[in-house]
């Protein structure tokens, strides 16, 4: 064995030229400049409905997004979602998209699932505790839609050089956080509040059918809770509903 | 909070009931893949929120006023809701009312709209090119209503949400669109019965950003890029241009005024200002339309549309 090790020749790298530092240098320069200039466009095109406070970063909602693309003339494709199925009923959807600008494409992703308490939906137990309904009660429709819009505001923000924004940043053209809190959550926070979902509502007219109730029964009963129709029962007395429903009182002269 | 507790309540009433046929109201839509969507994905469609529903909650309660303003002005109001169906077409609608004017019994649709969109609404072509895909959509509507009621003719009761103002508009049933909505109903019949889909329609952002099938639809969007031009003379002139087009308005309304109450009148002393006038005659040339016809040319002109980036409504794709 001999001592002498064999040594890797070490090849010369050159040292970055003068000329070439200035162009490197001036192209950064031009792009912090156009990514300010960027973003002072993408805060005057939005407002504090177009954000929304999400674990203490800003979020860029869809009509915001759509403001964006429409004013710079970013296009995309995206392909079909993929849905996964998750533990415990859950479930999630992601999306990739391609978007272009200036000759430029990026690929991004857009996912959300089941599991978000953005989706989670509530009932009350009998001794009126709330209670988190499971993943079927959430609607697909909502979470794929969710899943969409979140690739739509990557894909964006991400082609722009913008997704690092801050809040403070967005402060100085007008748009704070406590105004953004405020935006209307859409049809998602409508469906969440308020009345039972369809398939509740069809859980409810099963057990009360099975059960033995007629029509005219449940009808009364409905009234008893001050509603006229089993897609208006509030999702807080769903559960005294089912309870009710299911508990039917054999009556005189009725077989077993 | 009390406002709140309306647009919970709102919110709850929204609902999506299953399609099983073509909508009248709907087939003027421009994209056939949303109508063959609204067939077979109806359940898949992402729900309006309140605001809009709060807007066709209006549009309802108009409906009903000018409904009992037509009574009280004694016109006769029929079938009102009346049902239509075209069980060969699967096409079903129903028409908020129909009215008697002498002998006859016209079809009637009332649209209640923004001042903004009512000034611009004077004919059917008004509507047919509308910005708006569901201002162009009522002609269609009718035609249908007209070819199901073998009626010739209809009206259209507009109201401005904000003056109350109304006007008619007579649509006249046109027999060319009528074959085009039943094709278009044939071919939406088509794919729904081999679980198809046409292809989407070129991007449109009047059209595809407010779809409730964006997510499963997936178009392409193709956007024309912005050019961002570094200009300072020309900023510095969009600048003024914008800080003068205040005066420029005023002046205009001013100057209309002065040139109404001036006319015909010569050597006037008012204030510091000497006015004067006089009749000029002009020659004009009736040139009977064929003639003229056949001078024709075309040329092109470039129209130019200056936006605030922040006046969304008006930067277009």
């Amino acid at each position: 064995m001999s001592d002498i090790m064999d040594v890797a020749p070490i090849t010369d790298v050159p040292a970055i030229a003068d000329d070439q530092l200035l162009v490197i240098a001036d192209q950064a320069e031009k792009r912090i400049e156009a990514v300010k200039k960027i973003k002072s466009l993408v805060f005057r095109v939005t407002n504090f409905h177009d954000w929304i406070d999400q674990q203490g970063k800003p979020y860029l909602w869809a009509s915001g997004a759509e403001k964006i693309a429409r004013l710079f003339g970013i296009s995309w494709r995206i392909d079909e979602p993929v849905f996964e199925s998750l533990e415990g009923g859950h479930y999630s959807y992601t999306y990739k998209g391609y978007f272009t600008l200036g000759g430029v494409t990026i690929e991004a992703v857009g996912a959300r699932s089941s599991k978000d308490g953005f989706f989670k939906k509530y009932g009350k137990e009998t001794n009126g505790e709330r209670k988190e309904l499971p993943p079927s009660e959430i609607d697909k429709t909502d979470v794929k839609k969710a899943a969409y819009t979140n690739l739509i505001g990557n894909g964006i923000t991400r082609l722009l050089g913008i997704r690092n924004l801050t809040w403070e940043e967005l402060k100085e053209a007008g748009i704070t956080k406590e105004k953004a809190t405020t935006v209307d959550y859409g049809s998602s926070k409508e469906q969440r509040t308020g009345c039972i979902s369809d398939a509740q509502r069809k859980r409810f007219y099963a057990i009360a059918k099975k059960a033995g109730w007629s029509d005219d029964e449940i009808k009364d009963y409905l009234k008893t809770i001050g509603v006229e129709s089993s897609k208006d029962i509030p999702t807080d007395k769903y559960e005294d509903a089912c309870k009710w429903a299911e508990t039917r009182q054999r009556q005189p002269g009725e077989d077993d | 909070m009390i406002v709140e507790r309306v647009i919970d309540n709102k919110a709850r009433g929204i609902k999506q009931w299953p399609v099983r046929s073509n909508r009248a109201s709907s087939l003027g839509h421009p994209c056939t893949r949303y109508l063959v969507f609204e067939r077979t994905k109806w359940n898949e469609k992402v729900l309006h929120g309140p605001s809009l529903q709060m807007i066709f909650d209006l549009g309802n309660d108009i409906e009903d006023r000018v409904l009992r303003d037509l009574h009280d002005a004694g016109f006769e109001i029929f079938e009102q809701q009346r049902s239509f169906e075209w069980k060969e077409y699967d096409i079903t609608g129903h028409i908020d009312a129909k009215l008697q004017i002498g002998q006859t019994i016209y079809p009637l649709e009332i649209k209640s709209m923004s001042p903004f969109v009512f000034e611009k609404i004077n004919t059917v072509q008004d509507m047919l090119n509308h910005k708006y895909h569901y201002v162009r959509s009522y002609p269609s509507q009718m035609t249908l209503y007209l070819l199901m009621d073998n009626k010739e003719a209809g009206f259209f009761i507009l109201k401005n949400k904000s003056t109350g103002a109304m006007k008619e508009i007579e649509v006249n049933l046109d027999y060319e669109l009528g074959e085009k909505l039943l094709k278009k109903a044939e071919t939406i019949n088509r794919h729904v019965e081999a679980g198809t889909l046409p292809d989407p329609i070129e991007w449109d952002d009047n059209v595809c950003s407010e779809c409730g099938y964006l997510h499963i639809c997936n178009p392409v969007r193709t956007g024309t890029e912005v050019d961002i031009v570094d200009d300072e003379e020309l900023l510095e002139l969009l600048i003024k241009r914008e800080s003068l087009q205040v005066y420029a308005k005023e002046f205009e309304e001013i100057d209309g005024i002065l040139k109404e109450k001036l006319e015909g009148r010569d050597k006037l002393l008012i204030g510091d200002y000497y006015i004067t006038g006089s009749w000029r005659k002009t020659t004009r040339y009736e040139v009977p339309k064929d003639i003229k016809d056949q001078y024709k040319t075309e040329a092109q002109y470039w129209v130019r549309k200056i936006a605030k980036v922040t006046d969304q409504k008006r930067i277009a794709a």
